[in-house]
């Protein structure tokens, strides 16, 4: 149940496809336990502006949490950030340098700024970065995360493991030169491989990737603490998923395909949340005061109400409970909009 | 379909007669933000130059199975993942199994970072292939949400500032004469009638302007029932249960922000723009879809 993780949760993660209101969503269930009173952040992994426009803040967020203004009333605190994957690979790299002067080192590589941005797994590791050092704030109660669209979505559940294999692999060690005999032999192997690759992309493209690995030289230990870290957080039982879709056949096949990968991961998601549900269900239609049109339009309602119940009902059985979220008329763009939604999920309606 | 030219959307004639196999396909590639529906209206597209005779191959970027499940029979689906698409390059190319080693370890990751894009160009790449393998009239490609597409269709220019030579330069090029060409490459631009997926829209329409690929259609879809509520009075809304008055109110109101947005997109455009309504079904299956088309195509052939 929602009501229950916003109590008692210290991270909450938001997972679904683009454009399912998740941004929104996260930051409801932000701003619904800083109104219990908990102090709360919310992060947003989605390049996409939606979380500082969903708050209100016009100057949209930073790499650092910025406090969002709320009611007298509610008691909490609320926070807001935007992963940037350059600003927390740079904190990274500076965090576990092994030498003077390694990390400038690594940054002044040309490639480093490119791939905090496009190395597939980088964005998404940095994401993993960033909750955990917010969770090790004493500042926080509450982490609440927005993740990318749920094809990328997996990407940041799997990121540590995608490292440590990384860091694991011979091919790794070998460009490292760190491997021992066995690295050595493959070396020879590959070796004429690597040269065939550097003819397909150009070999200045393959000599720079060497020379930005080598960088690291010795770093690998604390990232692969930290990966194993990581790991932990995204399965311990303070740690809660929230699925979120809207209540149509479409969104529930991708949320509950997104559920089965998170199961195969070890994950269970806690709660669903179906969001933008029609609510004029039980309307009489036919009254004679109304003009045809609007009867029309009265009639539409009711039968995309029953047809969004009837697609809940039978595409939700391997799912998490349900919370239904009304659908509002506007985007939402203040506090006060949040507000609506925050008492819609803390009282939640369940199917 | 008693006057072909009629029913076949715009997008499809850019020089005023259908596409044929042997003069490579038409591809088109259909692009909007996260939500909107690019996959209902890649669909209909699929539908509308399938009711045109033409032969359609649809393509999906990690096997979205809905496409098979929307798309008419007769029209082909291909999935290309673009996780593997590269190492499936690599395999082209003839470096047999140590590609896919190469691909386990994370490595052929870190030289596609190195050369931004690869992965992109490398699924472009494969839907050239398909246009030209001269089985096919027209191409759809379901493309990937906004930010993705844009840095997408910027891959090839970027690439080709990176790569100095070897067979990836020559695909770059290649890929970019296909792009460029205006009578066999267009985008079409989804949308649905709401303030942000317009405001999203319209950067993206300028986006792809710059990198230079015409621009060959746009819709604005789900469009909602409101218009319905138009010139209701007070006095007939004063009968109802409160709930239900203040819903009408918001949904008339509702209709005058999205009239807005919709006239915002039209103007951006310079260019007519198909209206796809909402059905009222939370469930949408081929049939609803190949009525979608007809009464799309009728319209803007009209």
């Amino acid at each position: 149940m929602i009501a229950g993780l916003i109590a008692d949760r210290s991270v909450v993660v938001c997972c679904g496809s683009g454009g399912v209101g998740k941004t929104t969503m996260a930051a409801s269930i932000g701003l619904a336990a800083a109104i219990q009173g908990r102090r709360v952040v919310v992060i947003t992994v989605d390049p996409a502006r939606r979380l500082g426009d969903a708050l209100g803040l016009d100057d949209g967020l930073g790499a650092d949490p910025a406090r969002v203004a709320l009611p007298d009333d509610v008691s909490g605190e609320l926070w807001a950030m935007m992963l940037d994957p350059a600003v927390e690979l740079e904190r990274v790299i500076r965090s576990t340098a092994v030498r003077p002067g390694q990390a400038d080192e690594a940054l002044a590589n040309p490639f480093t700024q490119s791939i905090a941005t496009s190395l597939g797994g980088t964005q998404e590791y940095m994401a993993t970065e960033a909750v955990y050092r917010l969770i090790s704030d004493e500042s926080f109660d509450l982490v609440v995360v927005d993740t990318p669209p749920s094809d990328k979505a997996m990407a940041v559940v799997e990121a540590p493991d995608v490292l440590v294999r990384f860091l694991d692999h011979q091919v790794f060690k070998l460009l490292m030169g760190t491997g021992g005999r066995a690295a050595r032999l493959l070396s020879a192997a590959t070796q004429p491989l690597l040269k065939a690759v550097g003819r397909v992309i150009g070999s200045n493209v393959l000599n720079d990737v060497v020379e930005f690995l080598r960088s690291f030289t010795g770093m690998e230990t604390s990232f692969r603490q930290r990966a194993i870290e990581v790991q932990k957080m995204w399965r311990d039982s303070s740690t809660a998923f929230v699925l979120v879709a809207t209540p149509t056949f479409e969104s529930l096949t991708e949320i509950s395909r997104f559920n089965d990968d998170l199961q195969s991961a070890g994950i269970s998601a806690t709660s669903l949340i179906a969001n933008g549900v029609t609510m004029l269900a039980d309307v009489e239609t036919e009254r004679a005061d109304l003009p045809a049109t609007a009867q029309e339009w009265l009639a539409w309602q009711a039968d995309r109400a029953a047809s969004e119940r009837s697609v809940l009902a039978t595409n939700s059985e391997h799912l998490p409970a349900v919370t239904v979220v009304g659908r509002l008329p506007h985007d939402v763009h203040d506090v006060a909009g949040l507000r609506v939604l925050a008492d819609q999920l803390s009282t939640g309606s369940t199917h | 379909m008693s006057d072909g030219t009629h029913t076949v959307a715009p997008w499809l004639l850019p020089n005023g007669t259908l596409p044929t196999a042997e003069h490579g396909a038409r591809v088109l590639l259909v692009l909007g933000k996260g939500g909107v529906g690019r996959t209902t209206i890649t669909s209909l597209l699929a539908h509308g130059a399938h009711a045109a005779g033409l032969k359609v191959l649809v393509v999906a970027i990690d096997g979205k199975s809905s496409l098979h499940r929307l798309c008419p029979d007769g029209v082909d689906v291909k999935s290309v993942s673009a996780g593997s698409a590269l190492e499936d390059y690599l395999l082209d190319q003839g470096f047999g199994a140590f590609a896919r080693r190469l691909a386990q370890s994370g490595v052929i990751e870190v030289v596609g970072a190195a050369a931004p894009g690869i992965h992109d160009l490398v699924v472009l790449g494969k839907v050239k292939q398909f246009a030209n393998a001269g089985q096919h009239d027209v191409v759809i490609l379901d493309a990937p949400a906004t930010g993705h597409a844009t840095s997408m269709l910027s891959s090839v220019a970027g690439l080709l500032d990176i790569v100095e030579g070897g067979p990836i330069r020559e695909q770059a090029l290649d890929v970019e004469r296909l792009l460029m060409n205006a009578d066999r490459c267009g985008a079409v631009v989804v949308t649905t009638a709401e303030t942000t997926p317009v405001n999203e829209s319209i950067e993206l329409i300028s986006a792809i302007r710059e990198v230079g690929v015409a621009l060959a259609g746009a819709v604005v879809n789900a469009v909602e029932p409101d218009e319905l509520l138009t010139g209701l009075s007070a006095k007939e809304l004063s009968g109802l249960p409160s709930a239900v008055t203040d819903t009408i109110r918001a949904a008339i109101d509702r209709h005058e922000h999205s009239t807005a947005d919709i006239k915002r997109f039209v103007d951006a455009l310079e260019l007519g723009v198909t209206q796809v309504v909402k059905l009222p079904t939370a469930e949408l299956g081929r049939d609803h879809i190949s009525d979608l088309a007809v009464a799309a195509f009728e319209e803007s052939g009209s």
